[in-house]
This record gives C-alpha cells, sequence and structure tokens, in this order.
C-alpha cells in the first residue's frame, strides 16, 4: 500500500493508467544530409500539431479553449518557425531544431516575467508534442487507453494546468500524483471535479499501466493507494462506492440537520463563469463567497464602475431570491495589482491587503461599492457585502458606515485576524454578519505559511486553537441572532460540518462539489448530537484527538 | 516603394491587454494580412518593432489594456498597406476579450 497527501476525497477502485512523459531526445543526434527535406518534416509535424489543438480546441469550452487556440497559435509562430529554420540550416536534425527554438522562445518569456513566464509551459507542452511526433513516439499527456470508454486511476508526476484543463473528468476516477502539495494545481483541480486525489505519494511512480487500484482518501485521515488488492477488497470498496453514492444521491434541498435546524449550504464562486456549478448536482442554495479578484487581476488600471456592475449584475441575476455573499476587493499579498502601487514589503502577508487596499486607493473600494450595489438595485438576490482582513472593531465600524451608505442592507466582515476573532464582541455589535476565513486565520493564527508544506501540521483545521477560536467567533454571534458563516477548506470537511453546526454556524461555503456529502452528514445528527460533539471536539488537547471525538 | 512606410498609433483596448486570447486574435489576423502580401509590425513608442503575426513577439511586447501601440508596414501597395494597417488596428483598439472570457487564463484564486 502506498500513502501520500489527500488533496480530495473519495472512494475509487479501477485500472491505473500512468500519463505519458514527454519524449526525450535520443543520446545522439543524426546527421543530416538534406536540410530542406528536414525543415520541411519539423514543419509539417508543426502543422499537424497546430491542428490537433486547433481541433481539441473546438471541442473545449471557456478557459481551456483559450489556452489551447493560443497553444495552437504558437506552433504556428512566423518566429518560431524562423528559429527552426536557423537550426535546420546549422546542420540540426528537425526534433533537435524544434527543442532549440522552442528554448529560445521560452527563454525570452520567463526573462520578460510575470504573467509570460506562466506561459513558458505552454509552449513546453508544444514542445514535446512536436517532438514526440518526429520521434514516432506516443504523444506526452493524458493516457489513452484502448477502450475509449475505459474509466481509470490517472497516475502522474504532477499535472500541468494544460492536462487539467482537458482532463476528461467523467473518465478520471482518481488522481495519484509523485509530486505537488494539497493545495497545488492538481488537487484544487480534483477538488472542483469531486474527483479523489493522493499527491506527494512517493512509490506512485512504480504502479504499473493497467494495475488495479484502490484510492481511499478521508482528507486529513487517510491518503492511501492500495496495490494489488484481494479480489475481497475490491468488492469491499466497491460496495462502499455504492453505498455512498446512494447516501449523496439522496441528498438534495436545504442543508439542515435530522432534526430541521438550517445550516445553509452554499458555494464559493471565483467567476460569474462558474454559475453552473452551483445549480446542477450540487444544488447550493446560494453563494457564500463570491471573490471579485478575477475583474482587478492582470490589468493596467482599475474596472470601470460600469464594467463591474455588469459583472455584478450577471451574478445576481442569475441567482433570483437566492443570498449572494460578494466580498470586496482581496487583493495584495499574493495577488498584487497593478494599479495599487504598494512598494516592496518584505512580508506581504502581513502588509497592505485585503480592506486595508481602502486606506491607500479608497477610490478602488467606494468604486466596487457603488457598482454592488447598483447592479442590487436591479436583480432579486439577496445581496451582502463583506470586507476580507478586517483587524479592529473600527475597521468593521467602518466599513459597515460606508456600504450602508451606498444603501446596502447587509454588511458583514471577514475574520481572518486572530485580533479580530478577540474582539468579536465589539465587531458582532456592529455588522450584520460575519464570515470566517478558516484558511487565513489558521495561518495568522499559527503564525504558518499556507504556502509552506512544512508547516501544513499546523494549519489543520482540527487543530484545538483554532476550533477555540472559531467557537469563540460563532458565539459571540448566536447570542446576537446574526449570520454566522465559514468559508475555507474546513466548510468542505463531513466529519467538522456537524461540529460547526454545533458551535452555532448558520451556514457553510465550500466548492459545490463537497455539498452532498456535507449535505449527508448533516442530515444524521440531531442539533442537540451536533452539540455534543462540539462540546468533546472542544476539549481535545490535538488535532487527532478532535477528530476521534467527532465521530461518536 | 521601399521605405514608404505607414504607421499609425492605437491604445490597446483589450481588458487583459495582448496577452492570450486577444493576442492570438491579434496574430491571426495578421498573419492573413501578411499573406495578403502586407506584413504588419507592432511596437511599443521607441521600441523595436516585432512582427504583429507572431503571438510570441505579441505576447513579449506586454502590451497592458489602455497602453499606446505603433502598427507599421513597408508594403508597396500603398493603397493596400493602409486599409490592412487600419483593419488591424481597428482589432486591437477593440476588446477581444468575449464576455464569458474576462476570467480567461486566470486561475481560481486561493481559498480564503
Amino acid at each position: 500500500m502506498l500513502t501520500g497527501l489527500a488533496a480530495s476525497p473519495g472512494l475509487a477502485v479501477g485500472p491505473a493508467r500512468r500519463m505519458v512523459p514527454p519524449p526525450e531526445l535520443p543520446a545522439t543526434e543524426p546527421a543530416v544530409d538534406d536540410a530542406a527535406a528536414e525543415l520541411e518534416r519539423a514543419t509539417k509535424a508543426l502543422d499537424e500539431v497546430a491542428e490537433s489543438l486547433e481541433a481539441t480546441a473546438a471541442q473545449a469550452s471557456g478557459e481551456a479553449a483559450g489556452v489551447l487556440a493560443a497553444q495552437a497559435m504558437m506552433a504556428r509562430d512566423p518566429s518560431l518557425r524562423a528559429s527552426v529554420q536557423r537550426a535546420v540550416d546549422a546542420g540540426r536534425a528537425a526534433p533537435w531544431a524544434v527543442r532549440i527554438a522552442v528554448g529560445q522562445a521560452q527563454e525570452m518569456m520567463r526573462a520578460a516575467g510575470g504573467y509570460l513566464a506562466e506561459r513558458a509551459s505552454d509552449l513546453e507542452d508544444l514542445a514535446n508534442r512536436t517532438i514526440a511526433k518526429l520521434l514516432g513516439v506516443a504523444m506526452p499527456g493524458l493516457p489513452q487507453p484502448e477502450d475509449p470508454d475505459e474509466a481509470y486511476v490517472l497516475f502522474a508526476g504532477d499535472l500541468a494546468p494544460a492536462d487539467t484543463a482537458t482532463l476528461p473528468v467523467d473518465k478520471v476516477l482518481a488522481i495519484v500524483t509523485e509530486r505537488g502539495g494539497p493545495t497545488g494545481h492538481s488537487a484544487i483541480i480534483a477538488r472542483a471535479a469531486g474527483i479523489p486525489a493522493v499527491v506527494s505519494c512517493p512509490g506512485a511512480a512504480d504502479v504499473a499501466d493497467g494495475e488495479t487500484v484502490i484510492v481511499r482518501v478521508q482528507v486529513g485521515e487517510t491518503a492511501e493507494v492500495v496495490r494489488h488488492p484481494s479480489e475481497d477488497e475490491v468488492q469491499a470498496a466497491e460496495q462502499q462506492r455504492a453505498d455512498l453514492a446512494a447516501r449523496l444521491a439522496g441528498s438534495s434541498g436545504p442543508g439542515s440537520t435530522a432534526d430541521g435546524h438550517r445550516v445553509q449550504l452554499l458555494a464559493n464562486v471565483g467567476s460569474v463563469d462558474n454559475l453552473e456549478a452551483i445549480s446542477g448536482d450540487s444544488d447550493a442554495e446560494g453563494v457564500g463567497l463570491f471573490r471579485t479578484e478575477v475583474l482587478f487581476l492582470d490589468r493596467a488600471a482599475a474596472p470601470t464602475v460600469d464594467e463591474q456592475r455588469d459583472a455584478y449584475r450577471k451574478l445576481l441575476a442569475a441567482l433570483p431570491g437566492r443570498d449572494v455573499v460578494i466580498r470586496t476587493l482581496d487583493a495584495g499579498s499574493d495577488k498584487p495589482l497593478a494599479f495599487v502601487q504598494l512598494g516592496d514589503e518584505p512580508n506581504p502577508a502581513l502588509g497592505v491587503r485585503g480592506y486595508r487596499t481602502a486606506s491607500v486607493q479608497p477610490q478602488l473600494l467606494t468604486d466596487q461599492l457603488t457598482a454592488i450595489a447598483s447592479a442590487a438595485a436591479e436583480t432579486a438576490a439577496n445581496v451582502r457585502v463583506m470586507a476580507p482582513m478586517i483587524s479592529t472593531p473600527e475597521e468593521a465600524a467602518a466599513f459597515v458606515e460606508q456600504a450602508r451608505s451606498h444603501g446596502l442592507p447587509s454588511v458583514g466582515v471577514m475574520i481572518e485576524v486572530p485580533a479580530a476573532a478577540l474582539r468579536i464582541d465589539e465587531i458582532a455589535d456592529v455588522v450584520d454578519f460575519v464570515s470566517i476565513g478558516t484558511n487565513d486565520l489558521a495561518q495568522y493564527t499559527f503564525a504558518a505559511d499556507r504556502q509552506l508544506g512544512d508547516v501544513a501540521h499546523l494549519l489543520d483545521p482540527w487543530q484545538p486553537g483554532l476550533l477555540q477560536l472559531i467557537a469563540r467567533v460563532a458565539e459571540a454571534l448566536r447570542r446576537r441572532d446574526k449570520p454566522v458563516s465559514l468559508c475555507g477548506e474546513a466548510a468542505a470537511d463531513p466529519l467538522l460540518a456537524p461540529v460547526l453546526a454545533g458551535f452555532g454556524f448558520t451556514s457553510l461555503s465550500m466548492a459545490p462539489t463537497a455539498i452532498p456529502a456535507v449535505r449527508a452528514a448533516l442530515r444524521e445528527l440531531t442539533l442537540e448530537q451536533c452539540r455534543e460533539r462540539a462540546e468533546r471536539v472542544l476539549a481535545a488537547s490535538s488535532p487527532a484527538e478532535a477528530r476521534a471525538a467527532a465521530k461518536s | 516603394m521601399a521605405g514608404n512606410t505607414f504607421q499609425l498609433e492605437v491604445t490597446v483596448g483589450s481588458r487583459v491587454g495582448l496577452h492570450a486570447r486577444p493576442a492570438a486574435a491579434v496574430a491571426g489576423a495578421a498573419a492573413e494580412a501578411a499573406q495578403r502580401g502586407v506584413g504588419i509590425r507592432i511596437a511599443k513608442p521607441g521600441a523595436d518593432p516585432v512582427d504583429a503575426a507572431s503571438i510570441l513577439g505579441l505576447m513579449s511586447l506586454g502590451a497592458k489594456h489602455g497602453d499606446q501601440v505603433v502598427l507599421s508596414t513597408d508594403a508597396d501597395d500603398a493603397e493596400q498597406a493602409e486599409r490592412e494597417v487600419r483593419q488591424l488596428a481597428e482589432l486591437v483598439a477593440r476588446d477581444l476579450d468575449a464576455p464569458d472570457a474576462e476570467t480567461a487564463a486566470k486561475q481560481e484564486p486561493a481559498q480564503p
């Protein structure tokens, strides 16, 4: 049995299929007799790769289509072709010429930095495809099983963004990677698609193509890949899977405990394009966190009020009568904006970010609130706004006053800073609701960088220190009969959901695919049972003890 | 008529700048113009021009929304040259992000 890190929960049984690795150039380069013919070979391979990318792009949609179309254009790029020709003229064989030309372009892109540097990997993929064609070896990338309908467990070193863009989510039963972290690209994609995933799994490279494996992942507990399972083990796993599926299929409608105590189940949404995800199977009750950053990133100037209003209106118009919580701009730190000059911050996570941005550029927040209020007035959704990274009751009061002056009826703040959690009583007095961002609250409470794998154990949402802080916030809001929500990884944990209900949370906001399992978990217990569990969990002295306490 | 250069300054209209989808659209149109005999270059004012039909060249300009860029050509047929450049300029000035593309090429931000 192999173990790794849990990236996305679930259970799967099926044949292993490996990503085809990029082709390697042979050790010796053949001599070229006919440079003209060699150039024609390279040109033909690039053309064929461009054509196949264009065909795939035509079948894809959204972001994937854009990436693929741009990649196809790169294969046809005259400057790239000119570099290939120069290399062939200098006597290089076609595969080597492609490698050299792409290397030069990548160097230029990496030197330019930023967005362009990230696109260098698109070019790498292009080179690999072209070279595979020229060498006559299997196309690198997703496996192509002989039976095109076969569902499989995908094994890879790590997944590139381009792989995940074209991932056939209906065929992939589970994902196992040798590298990558629980918050990396593969993990995010797997969670979004509801596919179980194990990352950083040593030994995954040894699993042979076609071998049957069982993948079992419970976030925070197990992340295992069973090799060579016995007939009985396979049957038991399949039975367990069927039971789980039946339980989730029976799960729809609003969230509540067994005795009907309501806990709203809401979706985290990053862009208007993701809205389909919240209708459909997840049956979310609304949006508990709409991130507005995508409107602002990668731009030279801030979006105008009109442009923002159009985007918010599109969101709100799609959700009449439902709750939609819009978070104001959460920029800075790892999401810098070109038009907000913050200078060099030695510790960006502790710098001018979230609501603090408004102290540097007040117009940004004013424009955003104007646009939200205007879109809200034209639509029938139940709009709430909240500010990220609030540290003091004064900041909370100032934000509430400003948002209300725009005519917004329901104004809240996010609790991500320990100081705000400690002064929650004063904050709860002035706001209409609060929402806890557990990932940042954990990072700041434990002084542990979210992006650092070595401190991941401190960021476990089951850490008693974090749970006590969370419970304290929920209790303050419960006493005032005001809504309190939790958004972040922790909200998606079915074992934690009843505990959070016991703390007094009135809504949980998560990736839409996580909703059915959380809904099913809540329905199994009465509110009283949830409270009993919550009490036992609070008395635990370690994450493991807290988990154990939540199980009975 | 070598040395007869037609050039036009234009403001980038795409909200994400000349990246990804907009760059692909502009490069595609410039490649078509080149096939009709009008090779068009693009540059930031005062900088070295690149082939507008090269998506890699376009992206390396790093032209953002609102930036000025200069389109130019040395094509022989002055009338056709001007027409082609104006056509391409119109494309550069337009917002080439389809409404559903405002988040294109953007990864989902980290969880809160």
